[in-house]
């Protein structure tokens, strides 16, 4: 249970164009186990889908750059890996649900033949035609699509339908890993709960880890074994859910992060954001990136970065704890 | 889908009732007497003023235009030409395959040329691969048609001898008309399809088909090329019409006896009859040509089908 599919060490991501340089993922590091579902939550902007396209290796091919750091999934580096070696773990080994599932299918083909092309390229077990559409069928039927209408194009569904088509596809080869980027954020929230109490069981009945990005603490809760909390490019905070959402020990800006959702359990009139915007990109503070928004700023935050404090598995990247060690 | 073919092709009529009233009402304004076109100059005035009134051409403006009309449909009678005192129909049906021959081979070339040269040059944007076909066709689109013919024909036929400068005898008396005709619309192509492409490759969909792990090629050609293809088969159809409307300059240049030329004979002489004849005939083959471009984006993308079909 415990083996690691995927470990992330070090990895730095940035854009740069003629005009700037964005400085997008700024040295994280994370590890998934076999079977585990990762939460990856935090603001937009905060580097959640540049590190999920860094692990598929689809990063606009002409900014975006990785100068630093590793990915290994399944003990092979896949940062170094050949272009052609990597298409056939993209989809088959790995494989991605979208955020905009409006925009994620191609409006001139049919969802059957979306859902087949990735059968079609993976095809290692020699399925004939019959077979494959045997499993195009059956694919449909497991995210609750009627098998009928496996030759109707995109605009014939609706929006839930549509993200339950796009995971469809990234199910079809049942990948090892699971990379969700926001998959109910375009949907209506009955949607959402139907949509991910699927991806839950489909989950739990092909043994998928998953790496789930959100901005949502509750889909967190609902859905993670473990959470990191991403900010300006940086994992703040990592732990186990009971570890961000029972623990005393917090980083300022989760504290933040859920002084910004209502609580049922506190009588209070208005909510308490986090004062500010996410610092610019292409130049991010020289200490700790969260500094000129945190409510405790210490004199050293401005200057030097924080190095990360563990307990247990638990990880903060913060002075506060640092100094009281 | 037959509601809709149908429909359409009743909507042609209108249009070509509209073509004739302006193109009739042009030609009854233009100075000039019809009598006097047909008997020559040296005839006999009250000759010519028999002729006129026996002709009906002396009579109103709309008894003229209705009759007109009621020829062409109740008899398909265009009138005899002024100049060859021939039905007019009869010599646009042997000029036509000209033209149709000279288009059809203009238009595929261009296609071939200038659709992968597009896609090639969005592919790799901004490399060698782009910025050399954009400055081609950026010069082939700026240059005049007479001005190509005249230097494909001063290069291929009289330097170096290779192909015959004018005529239509055999098939390589067509090689410099379709080249001139073509280069120019293949430039326009690739512009549109390299725009279209670039728009397309940055879509969502393109991602996700690159996520199945499907190589480059099957990306570009089955995913993005259909995606792409929309507005180029509108300018495809739009440079086919024209062409078929009589490359008149590719045509004059390399003395071919198309429709074009026929035109502009027609009008130099003032051969009311054939002209009108001639753009009768030439916006129905546009009209018809855009009804195969509309499905044409049936057959491309199934959203317009839909809305076909219902």
């Amino acid at each position: 249970m415990s083996e690691k599919l995927l470990e992330i060490k070090d990895l730095e991501v940035i854009y740069k164009t003629d005009l700037e340089t964005v400085y997008a993922v700024n040295g994280i590091n994370l590890s998934l186990n076999r079977g585990e579902t990762v939460g990856i939550v935090g603001e937009t902007g905060a580097g959640k889908t540049t590190t999920a396209l860094s692990i598929m290796r689809l990063l606009p091919s002409n900014t975006g750059v990785i100068p630093n750091g590793s990915i290994t999934f399944d003990g092979q580096n896949i940062l170094t890996l050949k272009e052609g070696d990597m298409r056939a773990i993209r989809g088959e080994r790995i494989s991605m649900i979208f955020q905009d599932p409006m925009t994620s299918l191609n409006p001139v083909l049919s969802v059957g033949d979306q859902i087949e092309e990735a059968l079609i390229l993976h095809n290692h077990e020699k399925r004939t035609k019959e077979q494959i559409k045997m499993r195009v069928e059956e694919t449909l039927e497991l995210v609750g699509i009627p098998s009928f209408r496996k030759n109707e194009y995109p605009h014939q569904f609706s929006g839930g339908m549509k993200q339950r088509v796009v995971i469809a596809i990234a199910l079809a080869c049942e990948p090892e890993l699971l990379i969700a980027d926001e998959p109910t954020t375009a949907l209506d929230v009955t949607i959402q709960a139907q949509v991910l109490a699927m991806m839950k069981e489909l989950k739990d009945k092909m043994q998928t880890s998953m790496i789930m990005i959100t901005h949502d603490l509750g889909i967190v809760a609902l859905t993670c074994d473990k959470v990191a909390v991403m900010y300006a490019g940086e994992i703040v905070e990592f732990g186990t859910v009971e570890d961000i959402f029972r623990s005393e020990k917090h980083h300022p800006y989760t504290i933040g992060l859920f002084g910004s959702i209502p609580n049922l359990e506190q009588e209070s009139e208005r909510l308490d954001p986090i004062d500010g915007l996410m610092p610019d990109p292409t130049d991010l503070p020289a200490g700790c990136k969260f500094s000129p928004r945190c409510p405790s700023c210490m004199e050293i935050c401005k200057t030097s970065p924080p190095n990360d404090y563990y307990d247990g598995e638990h990880r903060i990247k913060c002075h506060l704890f640092n100094i009281e060690d | 889908m037959i509601k809709f073919v149908v429909g359409r092709t009743l909507m042609i009529i209108p249009i070509l009732l509209g073509v004739t009233f302006i193109v009739f009402t042009i030609l009854y304004l233009t100075p000039g007497d019809p009598g006097r076109m047909i008997l020559g100059p040296q005839a006999e005035q009250i000759a010519v003023d028999m002729l006129n009134e026996e002709m009906g051409f002396n009579d109103p403006f709309f008894t003229r235009f209705f009759a007109y009309v009621i020829n062409v449909v109740t008899r398909f009678d265009f009138g005899t030409s002024f100049r060859t005192r021939q039905p007019v129909f009869d010599e646009i049906l042997i000029r036509f395959p000209y033209t149709l021959r000279l288009a059809t081979a203009a238009v595929v070339v261009a296609s071939f040329i200038g659709i992968p040269i597009g896609v090639l040059s969005a592919v790799k944007q901004y490399s060698l691969a782009d910025l050399i076909p954009r400055a081609i066709s950026m010069f082939l689109a700026a240059v005049p048609l007479f001005w190509l013919g005249l230097m494909l024909i001063l290069t291929f036929a009289l330097t170096l001898g290779w192909l015959p400068s004018s005529g239509v005898a055999t098939w390589r008396h067509y090689i410099l008309p379709v080249t001139t005709s073509a280069l120019p619309t293949a430039a326009g192509l690739m512009r549109m399809t390299r725009s279209t492409m670039l728009e397309t490759i940055r879509q969502d969909y393109i991602r996700t088909a690159r996520a199945k792990g499907a190589p480059e090629g099957r990306v570009i050609f089955k995913h993005a090329l259909k995606n792409a293809l929309l507005p180029v088969v509108t300018v495809l159809g739009g440079s086919f019409g024209f062409l078929l409307g009589g490359a008149i300059v590719t045509e004059t240049v390399f003395a071919m006896p198309g429709l074009g030329t026929m035109m502009v004979n027609a009008i130099r002489m003032q051969d009311i009859p054939m002209v009108l004849a001639a753009t009768i005939f030439i916006a129905t083959i546009c009209c018809l040509v855009i009804l195969m471009v509309d499905l044409a984006y049936g057959f491309i993308d199934p959203r317009i089908r839909a809305k076909f079909l219902k």
